[in-house]
């Protein structure tokens, strides 16, 4: 029995026999190619359309996701009627960058400007859940929670106005850009959904690896003096151990909140000028693809993200007062920093403490006086 | 059966080969259209589990128990460490895997 008839005989697959068929098989083949040469960007727009479709879909999803968990989270404690109105309302504020052609002091109206919008945004929380009864730490954990789900609906805006523009002007090229960044917009957007999750529910997070650090450092070392308000949302503490002086610096917890670690850096040494011998920054940061999360490296520098304010600060004051600044890192990926810690990053932290032990007794005398700060944000870290 | 005798009767004839050419478009399609169902899932990111990490105050006992709202590290709990019934505190909360690992498991 012949199972494949199509070769069998004499007549060979796709040799179709006669001449009528094959010159019709022959100007499929030559339309064909005529049709690839003019058309061929146009069909390989609508295939990169359809595959960004895709993407869009998986944002606004979501993007839905991560603001039905944030409404949620809201309205269980609030008691205002209007919270959904005014979460619109936050969820598409902005913020206007100041003019930067003439840079001179423009560290000073950034930190203003950016000084303003938290507190309009931690007011808008306030209001939206109008509530006497939660506590301050529980406002700022959540309007944290606010501010990723705002970044998930940004990313989903700039995704569509892109596929919207690549669609209305026929380019290939627009929607090949957006074809380019989509696996990192996708992974920027898996990342905020998870800090959504995470700050719904107050757990630590990645990023917060550097206050645990420190949190760690002062458990069981008698503490000489605290100030738990140091600088706005920046707390201080000064502790006497190996025979020196040291000071911790540190965002105020448990609440989510990076503070101003640069100001609170900035206001100690000023206050005892030259006494300080060395300033050791503790902060996660982001690794390379292939470097393991959780490893640990020593450097030099301000180890310190954000929009550069803070890290300015303490370039400034510790050149001004020739301080060495050393800085520790614990690497981890974007998605990692921002979403509940792995156990992974939290174990690392007595091996962290050690290299602070190790770096203190190598570059310092006894008594002298020491700035260790934990730099990251401090949700769940009190 | 039928198919192999239909198949058998017309073997070698044109209209078969044009019939194998719309079989294989047909396929592609299908593939690809598919294809697309399967994406369409895609990711939502499911809240990891979070674990939070007790430890007696007298005598290092570790245990492990679920993450319960208002946990924080430090946090002094109302529970009892199980070996000497001294008070606990929260030493570490994390998540056993980190989001991106739990996709690949
Ligand atoms: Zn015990």
């Amino acid at each position: 029995m012949v199972l494949f008839p199509l070769v069998a005989g004499d007549k060979y697959l796709f040799q179709i026999g006669g001449d009528t068929g094959s010159i019709l098989i022959q100007t499929i083949y030559i339309l064909l190619f005529f049709v690839l040469i003019f058309f061929g960007q146009r069909i390989q727009l609508q295939l990169t359309l359809m595959e960004l479709g895709n993407v869009i879909g998986q944002l606004d999803r979501m993007r839905k996701k991560g603001r039905d968990e944030a409404l949620n989270k809201l309205k269980h404690f609030s008691k205002n009627d209007k919270l959904e109105e005014i979460f619109n309302r936050v969820i598409d504020s902005f913020v206007i960058m100041p003019e930067s052609m003439d840079p001179s002091g423009i560290i000073r109206k950034l930190e203003h400007i950016m000084d303003i919008r938290e507190t309009r945004f931690i007011n808008d929380v306030k209001k939206m859940i109008n509530n006497e009864e939660v506590s301050e730490s529980a406002i700022k954990t959540m309007s944290n929670m606010v501010e990723a789900s705002m970044a998930l609906n940004m990313l989903y805006k700039i995704a569509l106005h892109y596929y919207l523009l690549a669609k209305k002007t026929n380019s290939y090229f627009i929607a090949a850009q957006l074809q380019m960044q989509a696996p990192l917009i996708l992974s920027f957007a898996k990342a905020y959904l998870q800090a959504v999750y995470a700050f719904r529910d107050g757990a630590p997070v990645g990023d917060g690896i550097g206050p645990l650090v420190v949190n760690k450092f002062l458990e069981n070392k008698e503490i000489v003096k605290k100030k738990e308000e140091y600088v706005k949302d920046t707390s201080l503490y000064e502790i006497n151990y190996m025979n020196r002086r040291i000071f911790i610096v540190k965002a105020k917890g448990p609440g989510g909140n990076v503070g101003k670690p640069g100001e609170a850096i900035k206001k100690v040494i000023s206050r005892v000028k030259k006494e300080v011998k060395l300033v050791i920054m503790i902060d996660a940061a982001l690794k390379l693809e292939g470097e393991k999360s959780g490893s640990i490296a020593e450097g030099v520098g301000a180890a310190i993200g954000g929009i550069g304010v803070e890290k300015f600060k303490i370039e400034e004051i510790v050149t001004k007062y020739n301080i060495p600044l050393y800085a520790i890192i614990i690497k981890m990926s974007l998605i990692e920093a921002i979403s509940i810690m792995s156990k992974k990053i939290a174990t690392v932290y007595n091996d962290v403490i050690s290299r602070i032990e190790r770096v203190i007794k190598e570059e310092t005398k006894e008594g002298d006086t020491i700035i260790v700060a934990g730099i990251g944000n401090t949700v769940g870290i009190p | 059966m039928n198919v192999l005798n239909f198949l058998l009767q017309n073997q070698g004839t044109q209209w078969l080969d044009y019939l194998l050419i719309i079989s294989i478009v047909v396929a592609i399609f299908a593939f690809m259209f598919s294809n697309r169902g399967v994406r369409k899932a895609g990711y939502l990111g499911k809240p990891p589990e979070i674990h939070t990490e007790l430890m007696c105050i007298e005598c290092g006992f570790k245990e492990i128990r679920k993450f319960r709202e208002g946990d924080y590290i430090g946090k002094t709990t109302d529970e009892k460490c199980k070996k000497c019934g001294a008070p606990v505190h929260i030493n570490l909360i994390y998540t056993l895997f980190s989001p991106m690992e739990e996709k690949n498991q």
